[in-house]
């Protein structure tokens, strides 16, 4: 089984240490991961701005750099479901299947066996896109059973106190280019997620999109309110 | 062309190919209490529930109640009275348990704004007049028959003034469901 | 008209509203009574797809059902009208009210006379208009315009409406009780309501088996006045229609609900025949639906019941407030709506989202509001309406994304400048920086760091 990693554009250069801790994951579960020095990024940030052609120009690339491998693995949420979703990748059986990093876990190995104590209070950011388009955990609007296929690391991460939160799954007003097009409405969401997470005593604020935590760490160092930020895969990476 | 032409002539040169009407499928749910739970969902929403044995009964009730109180339960009730009434009685065709709605085929009234007026509204329902959703209370109601029909769950309301409720904007402020028995 | 520009006005309520909570208040107050309603619902989600089907189905067959719908009112002793647009409704309702003499209108609660201006144009024709909803008659006396379908003041607090019925009814000064407040409205329309002529309303539904007018209000302003005033009016946007009664089964379970958390709202009315000496008129309005109906990515959009549930769970529209939109119908629906009208005024509104999903699961007729939303997007690209901020950028970043020197070049080069010159005034810096820090940068890129530290090892 080929995996290849799929290092989204700005956490290959902003969180190089989310992409370090997803390598380390995968190594440690077992598999045999690759990643190919010609990707850049999945073309996102384009199609969601409507610019479709311009996107598929870099979702051609990634499906270039991609195409020798059985799975590619990457820690988003976003652009996983990019890839999947919009840029159709994996509908065409020679394809390789694309998936987010603990959905690729949890179907393909354990989690992770987590010794190191982390005893803080913590609140889970869900990203949208990992939410309601990848359907990786329950959305409140919906009528259905509970479920998340976060919860079963989360649980497993010694000592940790997760804050329950008042609006479980709001977006945190990253939206790509919607964060600089609609810059004060934006902020004003941030903000307000920040204040939910801090009003039930998080120091921490984690989740499986780096893009969502560059927003909310932008606006936390912003107004100073002394909150950290990690990616899960960082996080867990930290306990193992 | 007329304006009528125009539209339908637009919509059948747009409108996307035929999709079926699904049905409606079965949305029942295991037994309660009929009663029981409209008056707690009517509770829910500023009303009450009262049980009397039988119509005779509850017109009885009715001859006691204090104040200017208007009826239109009997024919020979259809007497209009120039004044606002503190109570006003009608009759119900049915309940729904879901909602704590009832239904009023308004066409037996001799005004049909009187629903709407006074302080307190009283209904009438015969108790196995109940159903469980809207879908079988339909399935018992022929608007074809009716020239005005309405659903009234509650007392009139608002909360247009930031989201503070405050009953008897228009209409009633308190609203009463008498079931009875039997129509004796 | 002048172009909506939505960052803009949303900025201005952020920063220079009096109260600027006010619709985030007051929204998730409303989505919240929704998910503590839905939630004992049994098959909610199935119910929510039965009402999709329908309206597709009705949609899809809508010249037959209104035709039906036309066909049954009209035997009813109803006089049905058809308006290509807004203006030809005024003129009907006009002729109508004018036909007899009427010196005013008592209205309830409509959307589709709000997009049509019908109160203006009645008031330059002489005939005073009262809206009779109370949230609709506070925006009508501060000659404001609706900032939500079903709450239209939402965006007003409590000291906002005092001061304004202090002014314009002699109420108490400073007096903040609701109820007092209310009632003193109620008071003030009750003259109206007694002596109206005429009352017109919108409508919920329209049912094609029975040519009945549906009507969900809470206040029982709508039956008050269509029941007093000897001439009723109904105007009814096309995609209103339901085929049978029975399908107003699924739409009332699913309205309030959706709505404000209400099982049912207080009055849900069925009107089939005027009454005994009265007249009925229904005007059945287009105004843009029927080409919205040729759509192929966006008619679905149509199937809406109007309950505001999108609003409510926006966060976009909670932090900008509903006046941003420009348009009647604010939020995420209005969004999708806008364009189909006139696609060169509200180019903006589609951009106005985060793509969250959100909205597109809360709505109880399960339109795909953000696929739409993303979908607008591509059309306006492709219309070659899109601002130059927008579009330079994401052309640049594609060339320099599809190239993998191109990226790292670039990569290596956004790395030291920002760490240099962190305020780097290109504007979608400037734009993000203005409530934002940027990202601390590190010292090399995963990818310096992989070839450095595991690819030699590999090979």
């Amino acid at each position: 089984m080929k995996v290849g990693l799929f290092v989204p554009c700005y956490i290959d250069q902003f969180y190089p240490n989310v992409a370090k801790a997803s390598l380390k994951i995968l190594e440690r579960s077992g598999f045999d991961v690759e990643f190919p020095l010609d990707q850049s990024c999945c073309g996102q940030p384009m199609v969601n701005s409507g610019f479709v052609k311009e996107g598929e120009k870099v979702s051609n690339h990634f499906k270039n750099v991609f195409k020798d491998f059985d799975y590619v693995v990457g820690p988003s949420g976003s652009c996983v479901h990019h890839l999947i979703h919009h840029a159709g990748i994996g509908e065409n059986e020679e394809e390789p299947k694309v998936f987010e990093l603990f959905t690729f876990l949890s179907e393909h190995s354990d989690v992770p066996v987590m010794t190191k104590s982390f005893p803080h209070k913590v609140g889970f950011h869900f990203s949208c896109h990992a939410l309601r388009g990848l359907r990786l955990g329950s959305s409140s609007e919906l009528v259905e059973e509970p479920h998340s296929i976060v919860k079963p690391f989360l649980d497993a991460i010694p000592d940790i106190e997760w804050v329950p939160l008042e609006n479980v799954d709001e977006c945190c007003g990253f939206g790509g280019t919607f964060s600089v097009f609609e810059s004060d409405v934006s902020v004003d969401m941030g903000r307000r997620r920040l204040e939910d997470h801090q009003s039930h005593g998080a120091e921490y604020i984690i989740s499986m999109d780096s893009s969502c935590l560059m927003h909310l760490e932008g606006v936390s160092r912003k107004q100073k309110d002394g909150i950290k930020f990690l990616h899960l895969a960082e996080l867990i990476e930290k306990v193992m | 062309m007329t304006s009528r032409e125009i539209i339908l002539g637009k919509i059948r040169k747009n409108k996307p190919d035929s999709i079926e009407h699904p049905g409606i499928p079965d949305f029942s749910w295991p037994g309660e209490d009929p009663i029981d739970r409209f008056g707690v969902k009517l509770s829910q929403i500023g009303g009450e529930v009262q049980l009397v044995e039988s119509y005779t009964e509850a017109l009885q009730k009715v001859d006691k109640l204090e104040g200017n109180v208007v009826k239109y339960l009997v024919s020979e009730d259809r007497v209009l009275n120039d004044e606002e009434p503190e109570t006003t009685v009608i009759n119900g065709e049915l309940a729904v348990v879901e909602n704590a709605a009832v239904f009023v085929n308004v066409d037996r009234l001799p005004e049909r704004f009187v629903p709407f007026l006074g302080e307190r509204l009283i209904v009438l329902v015969q108790k196995d007049k109940i159903y469980k959703h809207l879908h079988e209370a339909y399935d018992h109601l022929d608007l074809n028959q009716i020239g005005f029909g309405i659903y009234i769950a509650g007392p009139s309301a608002t909360a247009d003034i930031a989201q503070i409720l405050v009953r008897g904007a228009h209409g009633p402020s308190k609203m009463e469901v008498w079931f009875y028995n039997d129509r004796k | 008209m002048a172009r909506v520009k939505h960052a803009k006005a949303a900025a201005n309520y952020i920063h220079h509203s009096k109260n600027p909570k006010a619709q985030h208040n007051a929204a998730s107050h409303l989505r919240k009574k929704r998910d503590r309603e839905v939630i004992n619902v049994p098959g909610w989600e199935h119910l929510r797809e039965t009402a999709s089907q329908i309206k597709m189905h009705t949609l899809s067959n809508l010249d037959k059902y209104l035709e039906e719908f036309e066909r049954k009112a009209t035997q009813n002793g109803v006089k049905v009208h058809w308006a290509q647009d807004g203006n030809e409704m005024n003129e009907i309702v006009y002729g109508i009210l004018d036909q007899h003499q009427v010196p005013y209108l008592v209205k309830s609660k409509s959307m589709l006379t709000e997009e049509c201006h019908l109160n203006d144009y009645l008031e330059k024709r002489g005939i005073d208009v009262f809206d009779t909803d109370l949230g609709e008659r506070i925006v009508q006396l501060s000659k404001e315009t609706p900032s939500h379908i079903v709450v239209p003041a939402m965006h007003k607090t409590r000291e906002d409406i005092s001061e304004l019925f202090h002014d314009t009814m002699k109420t108490e000064k400073g007096n903040l009780d609701a109820k007092y407040l209310t009632l003193a409205a109620r008071k003030d329309l009750r003259e109206k309501f007694m002596n109206a002529r005429a009352a017109l309303t919108g409508v919920n539904f329209g049912v094609a088996e029975t040519g009945t007018v549906t009507i969900a209000t809470n206040e029982g302003n709508a039956d008050l006045g269509v029941n007093k005033a000897p001439v009723q009016i109904h105007c009814m946007g096309l995609e209103k229609m339901v085929p049978r009664q029975m399908d107003l089964s699924v739409f009332l379970r699913l309205l309030g609900r959706s709505a404000t958390g209400q099982s049912i709202t207080t009055y849900s009315s069925h009107y089939q025949r005027p009454k005994p000496g009265g007249e009925m008129h229904i005007v059945l309005v287009d105004n843009g639906r029927s080409k919205h109906l040729g759509m192929e990515d966006f008619w679905t959009a149509l199937k809406c019941i109007r309950c505001g549930a999108c609003m409510n769970t926006c966060p976009v529209y909670r932090s900008g407030g509903g006046h941003s939109y420009g348009y009647t119908v604010p939020g995420p629906i209005g969004s999708i709506i806008t364009p189909a009208r006139d696609i060169n005024q509200y180019d903006d509104l589609p951009f106005a989202s985060s793509l969250c999903g959100s909205c597109s699961d809360v709505c109880p007729v399960k339109i795909d509001i953000h696929g739409q939303l993303l979908k607008w997007r591509e059309v306006i690209v492709d219309h070659g309406i899109v601002d130059k901020s927008k579009s330079i950028p994401m052309k640049m970043g594609s060339k320099v994304l599809s190239k993998p020197s191109w990226y790292r070049f670039a990569g290596s080069i956004a790395r030291k400048v920002m760490k240099q010159f962190p305020g780097l005034v290109s504007s979608m810096v400037k734009d993000w920086t203005r409530g934002r820090e940027l990202p601390e940068v590190p010292k090399e890129s995963f990818r310096s760091w992989y070839i450095k530290n595991k690819k030699k090892n590999d090979k």
